[in-house]
C-alpha cells in the first residue's frame, strides 16, 4: 500500500519535470534536445525498486504529459526513446561496471537514438540521420549530468521510498 | 590510461563511467566530421511527403529570383503554389495547416509553418547536400541533392 502512494508521488514528480522541461525553450532547430530531467526519477525508480516498477511509471509518465502538453506524436517518439534508454540501462546496470551516472550516460543515448530510429520509420528515409552525431553527443552530456544528480539524492531518498 | 582517481574518490562515479562518456563524445564528433566531409554545396532540394519513397516535388537552388512556395495539405496529399517575391507579400496564407518555403541564394529555409513546435523554421537556411529540414507535424523532409554526396544512398550513416 505504502509502495502504491510512494509509486504514484513519483510519478506525480516526473509528470512535473516532465511539464518543467516543457517551458524551457530550447530553440536550437534540432529536435529531441532536451536536459530529459524525468530520467532521474526513472533512474532512482530503476535503482531502488526495480526495473518493473521503472518501466511502468515511466510509460504512465509519457501517456499523461503526452496527452497533457504534447501530442500523439510526441507520445510515439518518447515511447521509443524510453524502450531503447530503459534496455540499454538495465544492461548496464547489470553489468556491474557501471556507476549510477554511467548507467544515465547510455539511458541518454540510447533515448536519443530511439526517438532517432521512430523518426526515420515515421518519415520513411534516412534523412533524420544527419542529427545522429548532436543528439548522440546531447544525449551523453545530459545523461551525464542527471546521473550525477541522481547519484546524489539516491542516498537521501533510499530510506525514505524503501 | 588518465587519471580520473580524485573525482572517483569523492563522487563514486567509476572509472567505466568516464571512458563510456568519452567515447560517446568521440563517436558524436566523429560522426558529425564524416557527415561534413561527405557534403559539399547542393544544387537542388528535394521535398518529400509522408511515406512516399519519391520526392513530391524537386526545387533549383541557382536561381536570380527568389521563391516562396506554400504547401498545403489534403486527404490526398499536397498541393504546392508558386509565389514571386512581389505576389508573396500580396497574398495572405489560407487558414489550414500549410509549410511555406523561401528558396533563394542557392540556399533553402522553412519560412513558415503551422506546426505546433516550429523547428522546421528554427532550422534555418540550408545549403550543403545531405543536409535536411524536418518538419514532422506534417510529415515533410526537405532535403539537398546533387553535386557532391548523395544522401539517399544512406551508405554514410
Amino acid at each position: 500500500m505504502k509502495k502504491t502512494v510512494l509509486l504514484g508521488f513519483l510519478l506525480a514528480l516526473s509528470m512535473i519535470l516532465s511539464y518543467i522541461e516543457s517551458l524551457i525553450p530550447l530553440s536550437i532547430g534540432i529536435p529531441g534536445i532536451k536536459p530529459g530531467l524525468a530520467n532521474l526519477v526513472v533512474v532512482i525508480l530503476l535503482y531502488i525498486y526495480g526495473p518493473g516498477e521503472a518501466l511502468t511509471v515511466n510509460f504512465l509518465r509519457i501517456i499523461l504529459t503526452g496527452f497533457l502538453f504534447g501530442s500523439l506524436f510526441s507520445v510515439l517518439y518518447s515511447a521509443a526513446g524510453a524502450v531503447s534508454s530503459f534496455l540499454i540501462m538495465l544492461v548496464l546496470k547489470k553489468s556491474g561496471r557501471f556507476s549510477v551516472a554511467g548507467v544515465s550516460i547510455g539511458g541518454g543515448v540510447f533515448h536519443n537514438m530511439g526517438q532517432l530510429l521512430a523518426a526515420m520509420l515515421v518519415v520513411e528515409t534516412y534523412a533524420p540521420a544527419v542529427y545522429l552525431p548532436v543528439l548522440i553527443g546531447a544525449g551523453a552530456f545530459t545523461g551525464f549530468i542527471t546521473g550525477i544528480v541522481s547519484m546524489r539524492v539516491l542516498p537521501y531518498v533510499r530510506n525514505i521510498l524503501r | 590510461m588518465f587519471d580520473c582517481g580524485i573525482i572517483v574518490k569523492k563522487s563514486g562515479i567509476k572509472r567505466a563511467d568516464i571512458i563510456l562518456l568519452l567515447l560517446a563524445l568521440l563517436v558524436s564528433i566523429a560522426l558529425f566530421v564524416i557527415i561534413r566531409l561527405r557534403s559539399a554545396e547542393g544544387s537542388y532540394a528535394a521535398v518529400f511527403y509522408g511515406n512516399d519513397a519519391g520526392p513530391v516535388m524537386e526545387l533549383s537552388l541557382e536561381r536570380s529570383e527568389p521563391l516562396y512556395v506554400l504547401l498545403t495539405y489534403n486527404e490526398s496529399g499536397v498541393d504546392f503554389r508558386e509565389f514571386s517575391y512581389e505576389e508573396w507579400q500580396n497574398f495572405t496564407v489560407p487558414d489550414t495547416e500549410y509549410n511555406v518555403l523561401l528558396c533563394s541564394d542557392g540556399e533553402i529555409r522553412m519560412l513558415e509553418s503551422s506546426c505546433p513546435d516550429k523547428i522546421c523554421v528554427k532550422h534555418g537556411a540550408i545549403s550543403m547536400s545531405a543536409e535536411n529540414i524536418i518538419c514532422l507535424p506534417h510529415k515533410l523532409v526537405i532535403r539537398i541533392n546533387g553535386e557532391g554526396y548523395n544522401a539517399a544512398d544512406g551508405v554514410a550513416y
